[in-house]
């Protein structure tokens, strides 16, 4: 999935403790790239709600969403530097591997 | 989009608000000693009204100041606390922790607590107290819960203890009657752009006149432009250009208020509140803080069993274009009283303004949410 932007969250207080990231998206997240990302965390679906909500968790971040929007927000704990949190971005999105072991919840 | 959010700015003004300030960037400026020209006398109406509105009994007992955290900064720096000890609650925004704690003479602090609904016992206070206690801080309500303090009460304890009370008014001015001489409070900050209508970047504090409190912030006053230095007893805490214009604005929105009546104001927000929590209360997973009742504040902060507070902030954001705050609220401490430490709450907040309607959708919103999360749909492929 090609990302066209990543800046800061817009919420930055909106969780204690961790730093998000708002991520702009060529397309829209679809199923199909829904199971991608659920291959490399926990996935949580709640389709019922007006618009579907997803979020993928892994112990080392998060990710929030919307089946059928063009963005995401990917939340890390605090501690690393930004440029980290940037490369485990493009790796949580871009990259279609799954990974060999399954991720951690 | 329904927005929700009045704790931090409220939306919308009433329109007389939104015109004054236009009105005010283009007719001649109020310019407060700078000029040979008298402006048309919105910054001492304003001071009225604003004595009026906290039951101050003289109006040149208020300052103007960008908002609470500035006015906050003004009074508690400009305090001696040498060899002091301070009380404050755990309600306490950041707007009174961060200067409190920043002081230069390093008063002793003691925090009390307050119960799951934001309440500090009074009788706490009294035990907190020390022979060398010179302050006591209370915010009069919480913008976590929306619990109101007893001002009167605590204002008799600190009186006959001969201690200076400070009184925190960003969330309550507005909606309810406030009188500081009754309460016995020496000092207050108030912000203008909550319940008060007026535009961000406008506040103030009352001073009593025997407090003795020193300039900390100086510059050009206008006035007296030959001296170099200032005499310690010299009380111009207005220093530089006020936002006049913001002033005018805010002026428009006491005159919402005063129209409208303090004690209905109240009242519509008190039955508001009521309604809300009945409709909420038997959602299940949910978890409200603060009184269901008898409060006059529009405040209310909740979470609920599942979700994390950042899931809840995206999914009304997202799902539902309901602007909400999540988080700690600039509020750090209180969260450890209520139990929501360290994620903090979701927050909704509405004001005297905010349609029944915006609400009834937030409600609906809240229902699937919380029913969504109590019955979690694992995805199949």
């Amino acid at each position: 999935m090609e990302i066209v932007t990543i800046q800061p969250s817009l919420e930055q207080c909106a969780q204690a403790g961790w730093q998000g990231y708002d991520v702009v998206l060529k397309q829209v997240v679809t199923r199909d790239f829904l199971g991608q990302l659920a291959a490399k965390g926990h996935l949580d679906y709640y389709p019922q709600l007006r618009q579907p909500f997803f979020r993928v968790i892994h112990s080392q971040w998060v990710i929030r969403g919307v089946v059928g929007q063009d963005k995401l927000r990917v939340g890390f704990p605090q501690g690393d530097e930004r440029t980290e949190h940037l490369r485990k971005i493009r790796w949580l999105l871009e990259d279609e591997t799954v990974p060999s072991t399954p991720g951690e919840r | 989009m329904i927005y929700l959010n009045n704790a931090a700015t409220t939306y919308p003004k009433p329109p007389q608000v939104c015109h004054a300030l236009k009105a005010s960037l283009e007719q001649l400026p109020e310019e407060s000693g700078r000029s040979n020209c008298q402006g048309e006398g919105s910054l001492d109406r304003c001071r009225s009204k604003t004595a009026r509105l906290l039951g101050a009994k003289d109006a040149q007992e208020i300052f103007f100041t960008s908002g609470a955290t500035e006015s906050a900064n003004l009074l508690l720096l400009g305090l001696s606390l040498e060899n002091a000890h301070v009380i404050a609650t755990t309600t306490e925004h950041n707007a009174l922790l961060r200067p409190l704690l920043r002081h230069p003479h390093h008063p002793q602090v003691t925090f009390v607590h307050c119960d799951q609904n934001g309440f500090v016992d009074p009788e706490d206070i009294i035990r907190a107290i020390r022979p060398n206690t010179q302050l006591l801080i209370v915010n009069h309500c919480s913008n976590v819960t929306g619990c109101f303090q007893p001002l009167e009460q605590i204002g008799e304890i600190t009186r006959e203890r001969n201690i200076l009370l400070l009184a925190d008014l960003s969330q309550s001015l507005g909606c309810l009657p406030v009188n500081v001489a009754g309460c016995q409070i020496d000092m207050a900050i108030f912000t203008g752009h909550k319940n008060l209508f007026g535009p961000p970047g406008t506040g103030g504090f009352f001073l009593r006149k025997e407090v003795p409190v020193r300039v900390v912030k100086v510059g050009g006053t206008g006035v007296d432009s030959h001296l170099l230095e200032l005499p310690e007893s010299y009380r111009c805490f207005e220093t530089g250009t006020l936002n006049f214009c913001g002033v005018a604005a805010l002026e428009k929105g006491m005159d919402f208020l005063l129209e409208q009546g303090m004690d209905r104001v109240s009242i519509a927000l008190s039955r508001t509140r009521e309604k809300l929590f009945r409709r909420l209360k038997n959602l299940p997973g949910l978890h409200l803080y603060g009184p269901a009742q008898g409060t006059p504040s529009g405040v209310v902060s909740f979470t609920v069993d599942g979700f994390s507070v950042a899931d809840l902030s995206y999914m009304f954001r997202q799902c539902y274009d309901i602007c909400l705050r999540s988080g700690l609220h600039c509020c750090p401490l209180i969260h450890e009283d209520l139990g929501t430490a360290p994620q903090g709450t979701m927050r909704m907040s509405f004001s005297f303004l905010t349609p029944w309607e915006d609400l009834e959708v937030f409600v609906q919103a809240l229902e699937e949410i919380c029913l969504e999360g109590k019955e979690s749909n694992p995805w199949k492929l």
